[in-house]
């Protein structure tokens, strides 16, 4: 005798639009999502507002002596804290890649997606929703403060019209959610926290100039193929000339982060959960 | 229903799981009991596709699960390691995980309710103890309504009073018609609530029968016998016992014989019968005896 097989109400089942839902709430609902995207936001701003002050020389130098002059256009000077911004999300992309690995939720998650490569391009998605609004509202934030820091004292300003300025605000933003993105491939990747946050912190400060301290001089040209290098074309607002043009620049830091996802996708598609 | 044809998983140079092949039928609680090591929680990895096998095929109602359009619909599952992240309330670890199946929130609050876990449900899951963390991962499992319940050592680490909850919570999921599939070390645990029985150690399934004919089969075996005349009656049951031993009170106990059988052949051969008695072996000394030789890790003989 056979039993009647269990019916699965009409409109049950997996979507793709609901696996990214689900990746959304899942990641609303960590506390730790909020702590990183908020202190990205203040010290981006804090940054840019301390060094807009120091460059008006409104800040002292530490002894007490005479401010210095940083000697730099005022769209660095009020972006300065891009670069906490970066290392801030580069962490949070790791963390939303790795962080189901340590508590067993893997296998939770892909018991209820076992098709797999969804979560992957839903946990994309949905960090790119998080991280690149609030990137550009501090950016925006911290380019309109520091200029009226510099402003008041009288100092030379740039605004958002001017082209460099738009190039750099853009690219920084589209280069932190990049970051974010190879965070994410390297912690599905690696599976662990602490290792893909050391590698993805030690690929952006520390190989550029490890590499450039060992490297033979014929071996330079190199140098400017490196995700931080390709992307300082669009990211500063003095570009040296021994890195790559812009739209290079651009290609090749898509590289980078095209290829960290196709890695991770292929190991998390065939690997033991 | 769940099918497993020539499934093998090795690990490196570990076969966790040994060209096994078993079905799950619908409508029954089947007991997976095997020693620890034995291949138990691979195999429901397997089954879920979570681990790839090395060779052969799993089915879930007929097509492997990772092609299931509703898989959480089909099976449910709980699984040995926690599987929930401990910053998160456990309501919203279960929407989180409902929305992907377009499950919604009436139905988290549904299994939060049926496994009791109501009043703590916007309490981070970190916080939780063994038995309430079980509770989640059954919340889980139960979430879409599933026909076939799997469930991996429920009751390990449980206090009483939580192993008691499972028991009666698998009882009324069978009786209302579902496929339960559990797992344990403890035969102790699968007397009481499986119909169907497959037993596994080191990879391999030594068993895979009724509840009902592997108690049968184990506690008829051998009868203990006081008699007038031992010799005399070893003598008459020679060539049909298995083997004859005795015990410290001078009884005989013969092996391979119905206690009606050797009624019979002392009554033909006039020997007066004292005491006949089917030895009963429990169902934990037969799991034992099954699996003494699969067992990973061996006691060391107690000296006498
Ligand atoms: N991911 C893994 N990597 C290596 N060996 C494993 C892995 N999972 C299980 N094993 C090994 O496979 C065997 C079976 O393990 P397991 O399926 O957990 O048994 P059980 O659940 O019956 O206790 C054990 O020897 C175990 O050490
Ligand atoms: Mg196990």
């Amino acid at each position: 005798m056979s039993l009647p097989t269990h019916q699965i109400p009409a409109g049950a089942g997996v979507s793709f639009p609901r696996v990214v839902r689900s990746e959304f709430i899942k990641l609303r609902t960590l506390r730790s999502t909020w702590i990183l995207l908020g202190s990205m936001l203040a010290l981006f701003i804090a940054f840019g507002v301390i060094a807009a002050l120091a460059s008006t020389g409104q800040i002292n130098d530490a002894r007490g002596g005479p401010p210095q002059s940083l000697g730099l256009d005022p769209v660095t000077t009020v972006l300065t804290g891009a670069g906490f911004a970066l290392l801030i999300m580069a962490v949070f992309g790791v963390l939303s890649g790795a962080r189901e690995y340590g508590s067993g939720m893997i296998r939770t998650t892909l018991t209820f997606v076992p098709k797999r490569l969804p979560v992957l391009w839903a946990k994309v998605l949905v960090l790119i929703a998080f991280v690149l609004p609030v990137v550009i509202l501090a950016g925006i934030g911290a380019f309109y403060l520091g200029m009226a820091v510099l402003s008041a004292a009288g100092d030379e300003t740039a605004s958002l019209s001017n082209s460099s300025a738009q190039r750099v605000l853009i690219g920084l933003a589209g280069y932190i959610t990049g970051m974010a993105i190879i965070g994410l491939a390297l912690g599905l990747a690696m599976r662990s926290m602490p290792g893909a946050i050391a590698t993805v912190i030690g690929g952006v400060l520390i190989l550029p100039a490890l590499l450039t301290a060992l490297l033979p001089e014929s071996w330079r040209s190199v140098l400017k193929y490196l995700p931080s290098n390709a992307a300082a074309p669009f990211t500063e607002v003095n570009v040296r000339a021994d890195l790559l043009a812009l739209v290079p620049g651009i290609v090749v830091f898509v590289g980078w982060v095209v290829l960290s996802i196709a890695v991770a996708a292929w190991l998390f598609a065939r690997r033991d959960a | 229903m769940i099918e497993v044809r020539n499934l093998t998983k090795q690990y490196g140079s570990v076969t966790a799981v040994d060209d096994i092949s078993f079905t799950v039928s619908s409508g029954q609680v089947t007991g997976f009991l095997g020693p620890n090591g034995a291949g138990k929680s691979t195999t429901m990895r397997m089954i879920l596709g979570l681990d790839r096998p090395t060779g052969g095929s799993v089915l879930v109602n007929g097509s492997p699960y990772r092609n299931s359009c509703a898989p959480v619909h089909e099976i449910g599952a709980l699984l040995e390691a926690k599987g929930f992240d401990k910053a998160r309330s456990a309501r919203n670890h279960l929407i989180g995980l409902a929305a992907s199946a377009g499950i919604g929130t009436a139905r988290v609050d549904e299994v939060l309710a049926l496994v009791g876990l109501s009043d703590v449900a916007k309490q981070k899951a970190g916080g939780f103890s063994l038995g309430m963390g079980q509770r989640l991962g059954i919340a889980v499992a139960l979430l879409g309504d599933p026909g076939i319940v799997m469930l991996d050592e429920p009751v390990n680490g449980l206090d009483p009073d939580g192993v008691l909850w499972i028991r009666t919570l698998l009882r009324a999921l069978a009786d209302e018609g579902r496929t339960v599939f559990l797992s344990s070390h403890l035969m102790t645990e699968m007397e009481l609530i499986a119909d169907q029985l497959i037993i596994i150690g080191r990879g391999k399934i030594l068993a895979d029968t009724s509840m009902t004919q592997f108690i049968e089969s184990w506690s008829s075996n051998r009868v203990r016998v006081m008699t007038s005349d031992v010799a005399a009656l070893q003598g008459v049951l020679a060539d049909r016992a298995q083997a004859f031993e005795r015990d410290h009170h001078g009884a005989l106990i013969v092996t391979g014989l119905h206690a009606a059988q050797i009624g019979q052949a002392a009554y033909e051969a006039g020997l007066v019968v004292l005491e006949l008695t089917p030895l009963a072996v429990s169902l934990e000394q037969a799991f034992m005896e099954l699996t003494k030789d699969s067992l990973q890790f061996h006691t060391g003989e107690v000296a006498a």
